[in-house]
């Protein structure tokens, strides 16, 4: 092959197996697939790959076509590359950041860069991320907790921002957390809810939130026989009648109430106000005439019937308790 | 009491005088800068910007409104106070303070034109002289933690004592009586402290004077012929509250006759989300913003309902024990609380800005 009296910035010819694909810096490794072989075999290979101007020959950047290549068994056009000052890892980056990085993509190369702040400043924009971005605070802050999380990141088992709250946490408390988070995967909202009750509630507690979750034996939640979703909302909803145990026993008693007034007619019953007003919202969905009739005909037997003084009843008599039978 | 004017600790963290060019003559500037002598002063070029952060004392040509209305909401009963409005923020640095999330910046700012300040009182208090008015310095500062550099209150007083329908309240968390020899008719002047837990004060009022100085300035305010006011606000709900409000309560009698207090007002703490960001950011041991919140009918995060009412409860009970009747009131609260607690609502009263009109020149 024509390896010999080439420099860099030399377009060259190599034999696939002869390259080098061990280096740290193939942040994104692909297998190639048929799409790639059947173009590379109908129309030969349309872009050079880079390699380091040194021997061995080590690969930069162009991995899924190098093994293509091998696979075809024909030779690799390649462009030498002096890297001397260059970290490869961001040339890598460069050269193959034409679209926007997949998340687990960002992750390896942040990570590459870990013992190099400069070498990290310089990675935030090869993938897209502004220095002044709030994405680029979140990474920052993703970057504090242990990589063991970055699969759950990748695989959407938790948001991005779930670092910032992570990142404050003790390594104790990260612990404790990481089951919930590799065996359910959680949204966005979710995740929040999950993390600003369980940590308030705690301080509140004067407690952590490792300590919280042992107490209240929530981790138990996790090898019950449920759904994932109904796992989540299960403990969603303990961890609202941890953070808020007066209003949750009351929203639970009046959802309940709204329920029971309005059974079997077409209106429901809302109060939207966490006891500050007595106002109690009753709406329908209406498509006729005749079904207008019916409901206003409802309604007035709703009235007639006292639903709403067992509505006061109900709230008279939380003010008057203090819906103490909150859980603390 | 401080009847002198030492610069006391929690002025000391102002390092520069910044003063707009249109009131860098002013008594009030010419004031500031005598006393603080050590200290550069800076007078903006037109259009210049300041550079504005907790070490500057701003020394301000003010063009807005003086005279304001409190800002209540209509979902709440307002007490109707008038805000005279003499500057901005506040060096005390309490936890809970709302100022932090309602300026833009945490400078202390002081409005430096008074003639103009004066000229549109008079313009108001001439216009109505069968009105009375029930006014006061302490909502957007505290009325007396800057009166050792500026005597803004010394110089309202003497102002205002042309104007016998105008009450003036002064509500502080120190103790600066140097305005008192001031007052002509002490009638029309009502001091006035807020008043915690002793564990609130201890832990999120650092730099205020304690509460037995608060309680001595005003049992010197009583002994003087003032009658006193005195605010519970905010009332904040932690374990073991029953106790430090009820050892407050004690405190308060232990000082002051129930016929000293012109009124005395029970606000629950309740915020704009945006503090409960500030306060985890400033202060990240405080545990009372885990409290039970709830979004109020006006926007703003309040303790769910019933537990702001077993605090009121307890302690409209114990101030009813030691002898304080009509003179309680509720900053902020629905006719609900008030039923609940005191049996009657403002309306029964004849509305709670002309109930607290009749208490302040009772």
């Amino acid at each position: 092959m024509d390896k010999k009296n080439n420099t860099a910035g030399d377009l060259i010819r190599l034999d696939a197996r002869e390259i080098d694909l061990s280096g740290d810096w193939i942040l994104w490794p692909r297998e190639p697939d048929n799409i790639l072989l059947e173009s590379l075999q109908t129309q030969g290979q349309l872009q050079p790959v880079l390699v380091q101007d040194q021997n061995p020959t080590r690969l930069i950047s162009g991995y899924s076509r190098v093994l293509a290549l091998r696979e075809l068994e024909r030779d690799v056009l390649a462009i030498k590359t002096d890297m001397a000052g260059k970290d490869p890892g961001l040339v890598y980056v460069q050269s193959n950041c034409g679209r926007e990085p997949a998340t687990g993509q960002k992750i390896a190369a942040l990570r590459y860069c870990r013992r190099d702040t400069e070498l990290l400043k310089k990675m935030y924009p090869a993938l897209g991320i502004d220095a002044s971005s709030r994405e680029h605070k979140l990474w920052e802050d993703w970057l504090g907790v242990e990589e063991k999380w970055d699969s759950l990141l990748s695989r959407d088992h938790l948001p991005l921002r779930a670092g910032v709250f992570l990142a404050k946490m003790d390594p104790e408390d990260r612990e404790v957390l990481y089951p919930f988070f590799r065996k359910l995967s959680w949204s966005q909202s979710n995740a929040l809810k999950f993390f600003t009750w369980l940590i308030e509630s705690a301080r509140m507690q004067e407690g952590s939130p490792a300590e919280l979750i042992r107490e209240k034996g929530l981790e138990k939640i996790l090898s019950e026989d449920l759904s994932p979703k109904d796992a989540t909302s299960r403990i969603i909803n303990r961890l609202y009648s941890l953070r808020y145990p007066h209003v949750a026993v009351f929203l639970e008693k009046k959802d309940a109430l709204c329920r029971e007034i309005t059974a079997g007619t077409g209106w429901r019953a809302a109060h939207t106000k966490n006891l500050e007003s007595t106002e109690l919202s009753f709406c329908a969905a209406v498509n006729s005439t005749s079904q207008m009739k019916k409901l206003a005909r409802e309604l007035a037997e709703l009235a007639e019937s006292g639903a709403f003084e067992k509505w006061l009843a109900l709230r008279e008599n939380t003010l008057e308790t203090g819906g103490t039978e909150g859980e603390k | 009491m401080n009847h002198s004017r030492e610069i006391p600790e929690y002025l000391q963290d102002i390092k520069r005088i910044i003063i707009d060019p249109e009131v860098a003559r002013s008594p009030l500037t010419r004031r500031v800068k005598k006393r603080l002598p050590h200290l550069a002063a800076h007078i903006l070029e037109p259009g210049e910007t300041p550079d504005l952060d907790s070490s500057v004392l701003y020394l301000k040509n003010y063009r807005g409104k003086f005279l304001r209305f409190c800002p209540g909401t209509r979902n709440y009963r307002c007490c109707g106070y008038r805000i005279i409005h003499v500057g901005e923020n506040c060096p005390l640095g309490c936890t809970y303070c709302i100022l932090d999330s309602y300026f833009q910046d945490r400078s202390l700012k002081v409005w430096a034109n008074q003639a103009d300040l004066f000229a549109e009182l008079e313009k108001a208090f001439r216009a109505n002289p069968e009105h009375l008015f029930r006014a006061g310095t302490g909502e957007f500062t505290d009325s007396l933690v800057l009166e050792p550099i500026t005597s803004y209150s010394r110089d309202l007083i003497e102002f205002l004592a042309d104007y016998p329908h105008v009450c003036l309240e002064l509500k502080s968390k120190v103790t600066d009586l140097s305005w008192m020899q001031t007052v002509r008719d002490p009638r029309l002047v009502l001091p006035a402290w807020s008043l915690n837990s002793p564990e609130i004060s201890r832990k999120h009022e650092k730099r205020a004077h304690s509460l037995e100085d608060r309680l001595a300035a005003a049992r010197e305010c009583a002994g003087n012929g003032f009658r006193v006011c005195l605010h519970f606000d905010p009332i904040v709900h932690y374990p073991g509250w029953e106790k430090g409000y009820g050892r407050t309560i004690e405190m308060i009698f232990d000082y002051l006759r129930p016929e000293e207090i012109a009124y005395l007002s029970l606000g629950s703490f309740r915020c704009m989300p945006e503090l409960k960001t500030e306060i985890q950011n400033k202060r990240p041991d405080c545990t009372f913003i885990y409290n039970e919140f709830v979004t109020g009918l006006d926007g703003k995060d309040r303790l769910f309902l019933p537990l702001r009412l077993q605090q009121f409860r307890f302690m409209v009970d114990r101030l009813r024990e030691k002898g304080l009747q009509q003179q309680i009131y509720f900053c902020m609260e629905s006719d609900t609380v008030w039923k609940k607690t005191l049996g009657y609502t403002p309306r029964d009263l004849g509305g709670l800005d002309r109930h607290l009109l009749n208490r302040a020149f009772g």
